[in-house]
């Protein structure tokens, strides 16, 4: 926390009055701030009276901070919210900071031929960029041809961020050159904003942004958005574009959910054969015997017996976002979402590559778009490592043992290649023994379990293995998960 | 119950050798001034039922600990009828009733009954931790912890809810309970599952991590009297070394204490921690076979110049 950024300027009025806006701001970053925090908050401040942005700072985090997931949030948005910054983004709207720019820069030539993809939009705009369009229209024309297919090979060809810087800079230069000329000066700031639209999408878009599902709609996965127009793309918000995964179309989705609904009857309860088991096993119950014997004062006395109380099962999944298994991700954190839906607060979620963190937190209160977008952007993952089952269960067993404490049902989503670093198998033996269950569920075909870095084999004694790589099979493997868990 | 402002908590709670962090001065401030149960999550051992218990020793009032596990329910934690009790006074009280009653018409038998033996009113009502809390027999002032909440079922939370908001017990028997006095109420979890929105949401909420070098080394000094500046700095150092090193078992606040008071306990001024006599002191802080390795290989560590 920066103690010294604290305002003497500042009065107990103007936090009260900051604090809506505040407010305002962590709702649009997904954090659920009702009026009844906010009264609390302005109540508690009234009370403390706070004189500094610290002190404001500790009054209204108990107020509007509901767990510790929220904190980073919380506190990153706070101090951004009410530290003092400059305005770049005013500084840009006025084409101030591209006359800053090193004249050098301006002029300099076509990036070397390495840099750019042949046959690839990044080549032809820098290309057309370094000489220069002579008149508006014909530029307006150029990219309204490739904003078509910048957006969609954009996807597809990752960009350094060298690339990009060059790419933002040359468009910063020929705004300036359309800026100065008086015969564009009605169109300019029409120019201007999209230019400044552009940039601001190619500056934001990380290389995790170029990932993409790439099957079709017949096997089961959303098609990348190739359909987008040309107005569509530069309407597109950021979180769009920086969407890895195509989402799973919502009829999709409700096929997946009515199949969970229906695994969900099997596994509330005892998660055994059901009530025959429990029947066996009813046990002598002292306070229901003397309330029902009120009724005959005692004579004569019925003794009751009941159920066990019902052990509820918890479940805990384990899912692989990594590169090798993307053309799955969107399917298997449909899945996620659609049990924490049935299970919310007895399912645990964690999302790895090289190392795991766990992802519950984005599943509170989110809708399945939101969560796609805070797991691939906000969860503490390497998302460009490579996958490391031996490192996930040590992370498992070390840091986060507990969650395997009360008898769970295991999900792991994942291809079980280790890129071979140790597989970590004793930890994992480990971890089956003390779990109800563990299913395996892997994207890659049967036939090529055992090739290469899988560790299919090695994991196989103790967990069970189904093969996921389409919807379908995923349904299927639902609707046949009760049977399975019984035996 | 007498409302502390933030340093005056800091005050007491010092005073009592428990050493806050300004976070949970104001939050407990803030949870009597505005009278809204304190949620307090964190890691094992981090101080969070010692907070609670030593807020109670600071308002003088009573304190509660309910005590949560899976399957508790309305029974073991809101109020309980006491069915024995009440089958045992039927039973005695059946002739006498009789011979009251039974020149009676049946809607007088009936309204002198209730008045004469109120089955359902509070002589038979067992008063469990929450009610305890809201209706004090002795009318003295209430601290209830709500310990581990994570670990009740779901549905447990629901029934927690008024209590929590309206501080108020429903009792469809015997009609609504309301809290003259209200307690303080601290709830904590180690997170090992994701607590409610609707119980959040009623809640104040404090994370309490493990201490850092500076404020465990302040709370040794504080706990173990005979304990100096630079040996409590020198354990606290130890701990943070093993702590991240990351063992099986995170050694606690209360796991610290205890190791510098063993250091202290043999000869007049405390012990360094060496590689000669960590071996005394490895089963008050490892609790797992490598963790024992691991405190050894640390203590060398840190002897070496």
């Amino acid at each position: 926390m920066n103690s010294s950024i604290s305002s003497a300027a500042l009065t107990a009025a103007d936090f009260n009055q900051s604090l809506t806006g505040f407010a305002n701001t962590l709702r649009r970053h997904h954090f659920i701030v009702t009026t009844d925090d906010l009264v609390t908050a302005e109540m508690a401040c009234a009370i403390l009276k706070p004189h500094s942005l610290l002190e404001f700072y500790l009054t209204i985090h108990p107020c509007l901070v509901k767990s510790s997931a929220q904190d980073d949030l919380f506190r990153k948005q706070f101090w951004e919210y009410f530290s003092p910054r400059n305005d770049t983004r005013a500084e840009e709207a006025t084409g101030q900071w591209a006359m800053t720019l090193e004249p050098a820069i301006f002029h300099s030539a076509t990036p070397s031929p390495q840099k750019a993809l042949s046959k690839s939009w990044k080549h032809a705009l820098l290309q057309r960029l370094a000489n220069g369009p002579r008149q508006l229209a014909s530029f307006e024309a150029f990219l309204e041809g490739h904003y078509q297919n910048s957006a969609i090979l954009v996807f597809r060809h990752p960009l350094t961020q060298q690339d990009k810087t060059w790419i933002v800079r040359h468009l910063a230069a020929l705004a300036r050159q359309q800026i100065i000329n008086p015969e564009n000066w009605p169109n300019v700031e029409e120019v201007l904003q999209r230019y400044r639209r552009l940039i601001e999408v190619v500056e934001r878009l990380s290389p995790s942004s170029f990932r993409s599902v790439r099957r079709n709609r017949d096997n089961g996965y959303f098609h990348q958005p190739e359909h987008l127009s040309s107005s569509d793309i530069l309407h597109l918000s950021t979180q769009e574009w920086n969407a890895p995964l195509a989402p799973l179309p919502d009829t999709y989705r409700d096929t997946l959910t009515a199949a969970i609904h229906s695994l969900a009857k099997h596994l509330q309860g005892d998660f055994s054969r059901g009530h025959e088991i429990r029947r066996k096993h009813l046990v002598f119950n002292y306070r229901q015997t003397i309330k029902r014997s009120l009724a005959t004062f005692g004579e004569p006395a019925i003794l009751i017996k009941t159920a066990r109380p019902r052990r509820i099962r918890r479940i805990v999944t384990l899912c692989d976002i990594s590169g090798s298994v993307q053309s799955v991700s969107s399917l298997f954190l449909a899945f996620l979402y659609g049990l924490h839906q049935i299970f919310e607060g007895r399912i645990r979620h964690f999302a790895f590559v090289s190392s795991a963190d766990e992802i519950t937190r984005h599943f509170a209160g989110q809708g399945y778009h939101q969560l796609i977008y805070q797991v691939l952007n906000h969860a503490s993952i390497d998302y460009q490592g490579f996958s490391d089952y031996g490192a996930l269960w040590k992370q498992m067993t070390r840091v986060y043992a507990s969650v395997f404490d009360d008898n769970p049902i295991v999900f792991v989503l994942g291809d079980a290649r280790s890129n071979r670093y140790p597989p970590e198998v004793d930890r994992f033996r480990a971890i089956s023994r003390r779990v109800h269950a563990i299913y395996w569920l892997n994207p890659e075909p049967r036939s090529q379990w055992n090739l290469g870095d899988s560790s299919v084999a090695r994991y196989k004694p103790y967990a069970r293995f189904v093969e996921i790589a389409r919807f379908n099979q995923l349904v299927d493997f639902l609707q046949k998960l009760p049977g399975m868990v019984i035996l | 119950m007498t409302i502390l402002t933030p340093d005056a908590w800091k005050e007491s709670l010092v005073s009592r050798h428990y050493i806050p962090t300004p976070e949970i001065t104001i939050a407990l401030s803030l949870a009597q001034s505005l009278e809204k149960p304190l949620l307090v999550e964190g890691p094992p051992g981090a101080g969070k039922t010692f907070l609670a218990r030593t807020a109670a020793h600071i308002l003088e009032a009573s304190f509660i600990r309910l005590q949560c596990y899976e399957g508790i329910d309305a029974s073991q934690a809101l109020y309980e009828y006491h069915y024995a009790k009440q089958l045992l006074y039927i039973n005695a009280l059946r002739e006498p009733l009789a011979a009251i009653l039974g020149q009676r018409s049946f809607d007088q038998a009936v309204a002198e009954l209730e008045e004469l033996l109120p089955l359902w009113g509070r002589p038979f009502l067992t008063r469990r931790p929450v009610l305890e809390a809201l209706d004090p027999a002795d009318h003295k002032p209430r601290v209830l912890l709500i310990d581990e909440i994570d670990r009740a079922d779901r549905e447990f939370e629901a029934l927690l809810l008024e209590p929590l908001s309206e501080f108020s017990l429903s009792i469809p028997e015997f009609g609504t309970i309301q809290a003259v006095q209200k307690p303080l109420v601290i709830l904590t979890s180690n997170r090992s599952r994701e607590l409610s929105d609707a119980l959040r949401r009623r809640c104040l909420y404090v994370w309490i991590e493990l201490p850092d070098r500076q404020r465990e080394a302040a709370i040794i000094q504080s706990q173990v009297p005979q304990a100096s500046e630079s040996f409590a700095k020198d354990v606290a150092e130890f701990l943070a070394s093993y702590r991240h090193a990351k063992p099986h078992h995170l050694p606690s606040i209360a796991e610290a204490v205890e190791l510098a008071t063993a250091l202290c306990l043999t000869g007049e001024n405390p012990r360094p921690l060496t590689p000669d006599n960590v071996d005394e002191t490895l089963p008050i802080f490892a609790k797992h076979p490598r963790d024992m390795a691991l405190g050894r290989q640390i203590a060398e560590r840190k002897s070496r110049p």
